[in-house]
C-alpha cells in the first residue's frame, strides 16, 4: 500500500499537475465530440510524453482514457449523439430526459455513474489483477464464440416493437461487419475492388452516420423549437450526481459487468453498456418507464462504460493483449516507454503500476470536477432553437467522421447511413441492434474460425470445451426467456384490447 | 406482429423490407465467390435477412395498396431539402474545403428550417467552422479536406 | 439567451486560441538544394495504425532523427488496404526528400507483388534510405511447460500428430511465410489458428489452446523472461542479439531463413544526393547514444544497421528472392 503514496508523490510537482489538467481538458473535449476518441488523442500525445517520467506518462493516459469515456455522455444526452460508442446506450433515456428539461439530472447521473464506475473497476484492477489472470487464460475461441452468441440474443429482448425488425437490424449489422478484408483466408469480401472498403467499416463513422446524422434529420424536421419540451432548464445537478447512491444495487451490478466484459479482449464498451442497460431494465420495478427518462437507464451505461476502462486495462498490464482498441494505444505508450506489459510488471516495478492506479483514481475525482464546472453551462444547448442547433451538430458530426481517417469517403458514409437510419428510426427498427451486429460479428466470426481451425476445421471444434457448454447454456435461456416474455407480453396486450 | 391501434399505412415498412430482401439474396449471391471458410456466415447471415425481410412483406402486403400515401413523404419540404443538404455536402467538403462547404451547408440548413435572422445566422455559420478547422487542425493534427484556398 | 450565445463563443475561442498555441504547423518545402537540405520539417509515413510495430519502431528512433537532422520530424500515420494507402500516397507525393515512408520488409514486398495492380508504382523505383530494424523475426515459442525443449524434438512430434499453431498474422503476412517455409522444409502440417496479434497468441499460449505459436521476437523474449514461455528457435540468419541463447532454425539443421527489418524509403524520383544524405541522417541516428539507450531500455531488435547502399541491396536480393517464392503462400494456405 505504500506503493499508493509513490504515485501521489509522482503527481506532487507542477508541471505532472500542468499536464494532468491538459490531459483532462483535452480528454473531454475529444469525449464529447463524436469521431474524436480517447485512442487518436491519447497517439498524438505519446511523442509528447516521451520527454516525460514514465509514470506520469501512464497516469497522463489512464486519465485521458477515463475522462474521455464520460466525456461521451454529454452530447449523448444533449444532443441524442453519443460522443463516443461507449455512450450510445446513454442516449436512450438520457435525451428522453433532456427533453423533459432534465438535462441537468441527466448530465449529473452521468457523472456521478461514471465517478463510481471508474472508482470501482479501479478496486477490482487494484484487488482483482492476479487473481483473474488463469481465469483469463482459459478462455479460448470456442467460449468467445459463445459469449458473442449470447450477446446477439441480447438483441431479442433489446427490440421493444417486434424481435423481427430487431434481428433484421443485428443482420444489416452484420452484413456491414463482413465488408473488408477477411484476416485469415485473405479473401476480400463485399468490397467492389475499392480500397477503402478493404478495411471495413469503421465503427465510429458508423455510429455518427446511424445516431448522429439521423438525429440531425429529427431535429430538422421537427416541430419542436428546441430540444427541451419547454425553454426552461429543471433540474438539479447534484440530484443526479447522488442518484448512483440512491440505486446501490445497479451501481455495483454495472460497474462489475462493465469491469468483466471489459476484461474480455475484443470486447469493449459497446457492448457492456447494453448489457448493463438491459439488465437495469429487468431488474426495475418499473421498466415501462425505460426509454422515456428513467435515471436508471442513464446510470447503468455510464457506470458500466467507465468500468470497462478499468477492465479492458486488466488484460493490457496483465499479459499485453489490449482489451480495447484505446488500451492497444495504451499498450503502446508503455512499450514506447520501456514498460512491458506482463506478470513481471507486477512482481519487478508494481510501483508503476500503482502510480497507474493512482492516476486512474484521480482521474474519477476530475470527472466530478469537470461536472461541475462545465454542465450547467453546457446544459443550456438544450434550450436552444433547434435551428442553430441541428446545423452545429450536423457541421461537428462531420468534422468528427472525418478526424478518423481524414477520408472523404467516410463523410459519404455517414450522409447515406445517416438518410437510411432515419428512415429506419421512423418506421421503429431499432438502429441499436445494427451497431451491436457491427461489432459482435468479427468477434463472432475470427473466433468461430479458430476454434474450428484447432481441431482441423470441422464444426466439433465449437463444442470442444467443456467451459463452453456454460455460456451455451445461457444462450438458450436467454433466447428461451425472451420468447415467453415477448409471447406474455402479446397476450396480455391482446387482453388489454379485448377489455 | 404488434399492430398500432389506429390502422394507419405504411407503404414504407413495405419497400424496406423488399429492399431487405433483395440486399440478402444479392450478398448471398456475391457470398459464392468468397473462399470455402469466409463464405460460412456471410450465406448465414443473407439467408436470415431473405427470410426475415421475407416475413416482412408477408406481414405488410396490404400496403401494396396504400404506395399512394407515399405523397406525405414527398410533401414534406423540409426533410427532402435536408437530406439533399446532407448528400450534396460532402461532395461539397471535397471541392470547396472543410471551411466553406460548412458555412454555406450550416447557413443553407438554418434557412429551410424557416431563420430569417440573417445577421445572427452568418455569425454562427462562419464562427462555428472556423473554430472546429483550427480546433481540428492545431489540437489533433487533423488534415480536414482544404479547398484551393488553404482551408 | 443573448448572454449564454456570447459566453459560448468566447469560450470557444480561447480553447481555439489555447490549443493553436499548444500545436505545431509543418510548412511547406519547396527546396530541393542538397547543402542546404534538410532545412524543413521532415513527415515519415508509417502506413499502420498508431500503436503498432512498425509505428513505435519509427517513433522510437524518432528523437534521434530529429537531433541528427537539425529539423523536426512528423510521424503521420496513414493506415489502410495493407500498406497500401502509405505506399500510394509517398509513390505520388514531391520527390524532395522532405516526405519519407517507414516500411516493413519482407511485408512491403508481399504486397507490391500480391496488389501489384493497385499500387502506384513498383517496389524498385523505391529510393532505400537506410534500415534501423534489423533483427527480427517471429520465432516458434512453446509454453514453459511443454515437453518440447527444440526444434527437433518438436518437429518430430509434429510428424507423429496433428499439433495447432498459432500464428500471430493472418494471410500474406510474415507469420504465414514463416510457417510455409517450414511446411515445404520439413514436410510438416498443423492446425493453424490465426491470432491478431502475438499478445493474442501467447495468451492462447499460455491458456493451453494451442501447442505453438509463431509471435513476435520481442513478445517472445519478455515472455521467456518472465518464466512462461520457450522459444526454440529463430529464423534470423544468425542469433539474435535480445536473445543471444536461442539457437537458429539454421543451427538446428532447418533451413528456413526469414528476417523482419523496417527501414526508411525516399519517393520514386528522388535525387540520389539527397538519399545519400538522409542515408547519414539515418546512419548518425541509429549510431547514437540516445537510440542505443532506448534500444536497450524497450529490448528493440534493432541489429546492425544498414545504410542506403546495404540497405539498397538487401532489398534487391530480397525482392527476388520473395518473387520466386511467393507461390509457398498460395501451396501453404491458412484456413
Amino acid at each position: 500500500m505504500e506503493f499508493l503514496l509513490v504515485g501521489f508523490k509522482a503527481l506532487l510537482n507542477p508541471q505532472a499537475i500542468l499536464w494532468l489538467l491538459i490531459s483532462v481538458v483535452l480528454g473531454y473535449v475529444t469525449g464529447a465530440l463524436p469521431g474524436m476518441g480517447a485512442a487518436l488523442t491519447i497517439s498524438l500525445l505519446i511523442p509528447i510524453t516521451y520527454y516525460m517520467d514514465s509514470a506520469l506518462a501512464l497516469i497522463i493516459m489512464g486519465t485521458i482514457f477515463t475522462i474521455c469515456v464520460y466525456g461521451g455522455s454529454l452530447s449523448a444526452i444533449l444532443l441524442n449523439v453519443p460522443g463516443t460508442a461507449g455512450s450510445a446506450a446513454t442516449c436512450v433515456d438520457g435525451y428522453k430526459m433532456a427533453q423533459k428539461g432534465e438535462a441537468l439530472t441527466a448530465l449529473g447521473v452521468s457523472t456521478g455513474a461514471s465517478f463510481f464506475g471508474s472508482l470501482g473497476s479501479t478496486i477490482l484492477l487494484i484487488l482483482g489483477a492476479r487473481v483473474l489472470l488463469k481465469p483469463m487464460l482459459a478462455l479460448g475461441s470456442g467460449e468467445y464464440f459463445w459469449i458473442t452468441v449470447l450477446g446477439l440474443t441480447i438483441i431479442a429482448s433489446l427490440s421493444n416493437k417486434g424481435m423481427i425488425k430487431g434481428f433484421i437490424g443485428g443482420c444489416i449489422g452484420l452484413l456491414l461487419s463482413f465488408v473488408g478484408q477477411e484476416l485469415i483466408t485473405g479473401s476480400l469480401r463485399y468490397t467492389f475492388k475499392s480500397f477503402y472498403l478493404m478495411d471495413g467499416f469503421e465503427l465510429v463513422a458508423l455510429i455518427i452516420g446511424f445516431f448522429g446524422v439521423s438525429e440531425v434529420i429529427s431535429m430538422m424536421t421537427t416541430k419542436q423549437k428546441q430540444i427541451a419540451s419547454s425553454n426552461k432548464l429543471t433540474g438539479s445537478l447534484w440530484r443526479g450526481m447522488i442518484a448512483p447512491l440512491k440505486h446501490p444495487w445497479l451501481t455495483i451490478k454495472s460497474f462489475v459487468m462493465g469491469f468483466f466484459i471489459g476484461v474480455m479482449p475484443g470486447v469493449g464498451y459497446s457492448i457492456s453498456t447494453w448489457l448493463a442497460y438491459n439488465s437495469a431494465k429487468r431488474s426495475s420495478k418499473h421498466p415501462e418507464e425505460f426509454g422515456k427518462g428513467a435515471i436508471e437507464g442513464v446510470i447503468a451505461p455510464e457506470c458500466s462504460n467507465n468500468a470497462t476502462v478499468g477492465g479492458s486495462l486488466l488484460p493490457t498490464l496483465l499479459l499485453g493483449i489490449p482489451g480495447s482498441d484505446t488500451a492497444a494505444v495504451v499498450l503502446a505508450g508503455m512499450i514506447a516507454h520501456g514498460i512491458m506489459p506482463g506478470p513481471q510488471l507486477f512482481s519487478k516495478t508494481p510501483e508503476l503500476v500503482y502510480t497507474f492506479y493512482v492516476g486512474l483514481l484521480i482521474s474519477g475525482l476530475f470527472i466530478i470536477a469537470m461536472g461541475f464546472l462545465v454542465l450547467p453551462f453546457a446544459a443550456k444547448v438544450t434550450v436552444l432553437p433547434l435551428g442553430y442547433v441541428a446545423p452545429a451538430v450536423a457541421v461537428l458530426c462531420f468534422a468528427g467522421a472525418l478526424s478518423i481517417n481524414t477520408n472523404i469517403l467516410d463523410a459519404v458514409v455517414i450522409a447515406v447511413i445517416g438518410c437510411i437510419a432515419y428512415w429506419m428510426k421512423k418506421m421503429d427498427y431499432p438502429i441499436v441492434t445494427v451497431i451491436l451486429g457491427f461489432v459482435l460479428g468479427p468477434i463472432m466470426e475470427q473466433n468461430m474460425n479458430r476454434a474450428m481451425l484447432a481441431v482441423g476445421g470441422s464444426v466439433s471444434g465449437l463444442f470442444a470445451s467443456k467451459l463452453s457448454w456454460i455460456f451455451i447454456a445461457l444462450a438458450v435461456f436467454s433466447v428461451t426467456q425472451n420468447i415467453v416474455r415477448q409471447i406474455k407480453e402479446r397476450g396480455k396486450k391482446d387482453e388489454e384490447v379485448v377489455s | 406482429m404488434k399492430k398500432t391501434d389506429k390502422k394507419e399505412p405504411k407503404p414504407e415498412e413495405l419497400i424496406f423490407a423488399i429492399l431487405i430482401v433483395i440486399v440478402g439474396i444479392a450478398g448471398f449471391i456475391i457470398a459464392s465467390d468468397f473462399s470455402k471458410r469466409a463464405k460460412i456466415l456471410p450465406r448465414f447471415v443473407t439467408a436470415l435477412m431473405v427470410v426475415l425481410g421475407g416475413i416482412q412483406v408477408w406481414n405488410n402486403r396490404g400496403e401494396f395498396a396504400h404506395m399512394k400515401n407515399l405523397n406525405g413523404f414527398v410533401k414534406n419540404k423540409t426533410l427532402l431539402l435536408t437530406i439533399l443538404g446532407i448528400l450534396v455536402y460532402p461532395l461539397a467538403l471535397r471541392f470547396l474545403g472543410f471551411t466553406v462547404a460548412s458555412v454555406l451547408f450550416m447557413f443553407y440548413l438554418m434557412y429551410i428550417r424557416g431563420l430569417r435572422a440573417y445577421l445572427k445566422m452568418a455569425i454562427l455559420s462562419v464562427s462555428v467552422p472556423v473554430v472546429v478547422f483550427l480546433l481540428f487542425s492545431s489540437l489533433a493534427h487533423v488534415h480536414l479536406p482544404t479547398g484551393p484556398w488553404g482551408f | 439567451m443573448k448572454k449564454s450565445y456570447r459566453n459560448l463563443s468566447i469560450l470557444v475561442v480561447v480553447f481555439a486560441l489555447l490549443f493553436s498555441l499548444a500545436g505545431c504547423e509543418t510548412v511547406e518545402s519547396t527546396a530541393t538544394n542538397v547543402d542546404s537540405f534538410p532545412s524543413d520539417p521532415i513527415t515519415i509515413v508509417v502506413p499502420y495504425n498508431p500503436g503498432g510495430g512498425v509505428d513505435t519502431s519509427t517513433r522510437t528512433i524518432q528523437a534521434a532523427l530529429q537531433e541528427a537532422a537539425g529539423v523536426n520530424i512528423v510521424v503521420e500515420n496513414r493506415p489502410g488496404g495493407g500498406m497500401s494507402i502509405g505506399y500510394n500516397y509517398v509513390a505520388g507525393v514531391k520527390p524532395d526528400g522532405y516526405t519519407l515512408l517507414a516500411a516493413p520488409i519482407p511485408t512491403m514486398i508481399f504486397t507490391e507483388i500480391t496488389m501489384r495492380d493497385q499500387l502506384k508504382c513498383g517496389f524498385s523505383d523505391y529510393k532505400p534510405v537506410g534500415a534501423w530494424i534489423n533483427d527480427d523475426c517471429s520465432p516458434l515459442i512453446v509454453a514453459s511447460d511443454s515437453p518440447y525443449t527444440d526444434l527437433a524434438s518438436f518437429i518430430e512430434a509434429a510428424k507423429s500428430s496433428t499439433l495447432r499453431l498459432g500464428l500471430s498474422g493472418g494471410a500474406y503476412s510474415t507469420d504465414h511465410m514463416t510457417y510455409a517455409l517450414l511446411a515445404e522444409e520439413t514436410g510438416v502440417s498443423f492446425n493453424l489458428v490465426p491470432y491478431d496479434s502475438s499478445g493474442d497468441a501467447l495468451a492462447a499460449l499460455q491458456g493451453g489452446h494451442v501447442d505453438a505459436v509463431l509471435a513476435s521476437l520481442v513478445t517472445g523474449v519478455s515472455a521467456q523472461e518472465a518464466g512462461t514461455a520457450r522459444i526454440l528457435g529463430v529464423t534470423t540468419d544468425e542469433r539474435a542479439a535480445v536473445a543471444p541463447e536461442v539457437p537458429t532454425f539454421k543451427e538446428q539443421g532447418v533451413d528456413v531463413v526469414i528476417e523482419f527489418h523496417i527501414g526508411l524509403f525516399a519517393a520514386p524520383g528522388t535525387p540520389d544526393d539527397i538519399v545519400k544524405k538522409l542515408s547519414d541522417i539515418l546512419t548518425s541516428a541509429a549510431t547514437s547514444d540516445d537510440f542505443k539507450a532506448r534500444v536497450q531500455e524497450v529490448k528493440s531488435p534493432a541489429g546492425e544497421f544498414m545504410d542506403c547502399e546495404a540497405w539498397g541491396e538487401y532489398c534487391k536480393s530480397e525482392y527476388s528472392r520473395w518473387s520466386e517464392q511467393i507461390g509457398t503462400l498460395d501451396k501453404y494456405p491458412l484456413g
